[in-house]
């Protein structure tokens, strides 16, 4: 292999593959151990649970054995793995060996550089500013974004993004169904209008998959994440931010370094109808959305038009403001209470406590109030 | 124990860790990458304490992990946010990083390059850029999930992939040239 047989991707995925990384410290895991002990004693850390169905179902689509568990070795740099492969454990040796294989048939010497006897980077050498903000509006309105100078660009600028259309929702449903099939870098590309406020869920399925890489992301307004498989706040799904288009977005997991494969899929978009401030229903057909709390500390709404038959009520604050308020629902009265003292009306209002509403009214048997954080009742 | 991964990276499927033994288990699976990308950030001399630091956030938020996904996806964004703060607490007031601070749109100098390896060319990357080329061109993820990870719009990543990749690219053949 000549290096003009690599391209340039590959050239500087190995490149970056054998950037320096030193080792944990001796007492690294020790230390993470002992954090990891002190959560669970404090009663903080997850709760054991089963692997979910939709987890184990996925997994028995296409067995693949779990990498071994092996300690982290030495410096991390110096692999030369396949693009596909994850391991990238350490071999200085052997990329050493390759190295120089690799740039002695390029007649490139001093490539020989890259992973060669040279110090590790010291702290002073990453000169950069400080960070801008996780998010960073100032990131926006730059006149970057769009330009993408990518003319020799053969990363993945070019996702194959497929307009599917609007996602059409029946008549008094708040779901709906879009079914299709991906494959390689393809990205289909679903479009959904909502209003600001609304809470929403999304149930990707797949079949026939041959890596079993399915994920969706749902973009806001402003291209910004909004939801998807790998981030969420909660089993609550997604509060949308802001009233406008949104997309759904299918595309395969690393599709990048894994081009060749496929999978079928049905995802279910939920968007739930709001409920407006003081209970009334601005929805009746299927009413689960926001119920927004309004000034006050105790207060007490009417739902009206909701029913409550044999359902399950959970209460606690969506921010997690006030975790000591209590809400209780009591013959279709959402009553709120208790809170601290020192915490007034203004600072209710300026965090934005929202409660919210899964579930169905009326038309559904079962209701819902999920309000994060407190106890089921 | 339990570990559902299908992606040889922990990928597919949500690990089952019934306690700090198996998730410091599939810490162990992920380390190597997670150290890697924090370097590229924070640089080396604070990798360590960055990564106890998410580590630990990460199995206290574990609860909140759906976990239809990707186990390693979700740590990417847990390390890189604890890096942000990081970098915030021993920078504070420095100023923001944003695309056009080191002359990376043109790469490094040829007079640099002749001092430098790749690896300082990595280093002299804007940290953005930095971020995007390790998620991308490294780990091999869509522009849609980097910019999940780093909270920030698909054409961002895109824009900081290729300043970067052209950067780098640069570096690598005035090396291969001298």
């Amino acid at each position: 292999m000549t290096i003009e047989q690599l391209d340039d991707d590959e050239r500087l995925h190995r490149a970056l593959a054998s950037l320096t990384v030193e080792p944990p410290r001796e007492d690294f895991w020790a230390t993470v151990r002992a954090g990891l002990d002190s959560t669970t004693e404090a009663g903080t850390g997850p709760t054991p649970h089963l692997v979910e169905p939709a987890a184990a179902e996925m997994t028995a689509l296409t067995p693949v054995a779990p990498a071994p568990i092996q300690e982290a070795p030495g410096p991390v740099g110096g692999s030369l793995p396949a693009l596909d492969d994850g391991s990238r454990s350490p071999d200085r040796l052997r990329f050493l060996a390759l190295a120089a294989g690799f740039c002695l048939i390029a007649g490139l010497g001093t490539f020989l550089a890259i992973g060669g006897e040279r110090p590790a980077v010291v702290a002073t050498d990453i000169d950069q500013p400080t960070p801008e903000p996780v998010i960073d509006e100032t990131d926006r309105g730059a006149g970057d974004d769009e330009r993408i100078d990518g003319d020799d660009d053969r990363s993945q600028s070019d996702d194959q993004e497929v307009e599917r259309g609007p996602i059409e929702f029946e008549s008094g449903e708040s779901s709906a169904t879009v079914t299709g099939r991906i494959e390689g870098e393809q990205v289909d590309v679903w479009t959904f209008v909502a209003e600001a406020g609304q809470t929403g869920t999304v149930e990707l399925r797949q079949e026939n998959s041959t890596d079993l890489t399915g994920s969706f992301v749902i973009w806001g307004p402003d291209d910004r994440t909004v939801s998807s498989t790998f981030i969420t706040d909660d089993e609550a799904g997604f509060v949308l931010p802001t009233s406008g288009s949104y997309q759904l977005r299918i595309l395969r997991y690393r599709a990048g370094l894994r081009p060749e494969g496929s999978f079928d899929y049905a995802a279910t978009l939920t968007i739930d109808p709001l409920v407006g401030a003081g209970g009334e229903a601005l929805n009746q057909e299927a009413g689960t959305g926001l119920f927004t709390i309004g000034q006050g500390w105790d207060e007490s709404y009417e739902l009206e038009g909701c029913t409550i038959d044999g359902g399950v009520v959970t209460a606690g604050l969506s921010d997690r403001a006030n975790p000591e308020h209590r809400i209780d629902l009591v013959d279709g009265e959402l009553i709120i209470s208790g809170g601290p003292d020192d915490v007034g009306t203004a600072e209710m209002l300026t965090v934005g406590p929202i409660v919210e509403i899964v579930g169905e009214l009326e038309t559904a048997g079962q209701f819902r109030l999920v309000i994060y954080g407190c106890e089921e009742r | 124990m339990v570990l559902t991964e299908t992606d040889p990276m922990l990928g597919t499927g949500r690990p089952a860790p019934d306690g700090a033994d198996e998730f410091e288990a599939l810490l162990r699976l992920a380390d190597a990458r997670l150290r890697r990308y924090a370097r590229g950030i924070v640089g080396p001399s604070s990798v360590d304490d960055v990564l106890q630091d998410a580590y630990v956030r990460a199995f206290r938020s574990y609860d909140r992990f759906r976990g239809d996904a990707q186990f390693t996806t979700w740590m990417f964004r847990i390390v890189h946010n604890t890096c942000l703060n990081h970098l915030r607490r021993v920078r504070p007031f420095d100023e923001l990083d944003d695309e056009t601070t080191s002359g990376a749109d043109v790469g490094p100098t040829d007079g640099v390059i002749e001092r430098i390896d790749f690896e300082r060319a990595f280093d002299t990357l804007p940290r953005p850029q930095r971020e995007a080329v390790m998620l991308v061109l490294l780990e091999g993820y869509t522009y849609d999930i980097a910019a999940e990870i780093l909270g920030t719009r698909r054409g961002t990543v895109a824009s900081r992939v290729n300043r970067g990749r052209k950067a780098l690219l640069n570096s690598l053949t005035q090396k291969g040239e001298a």
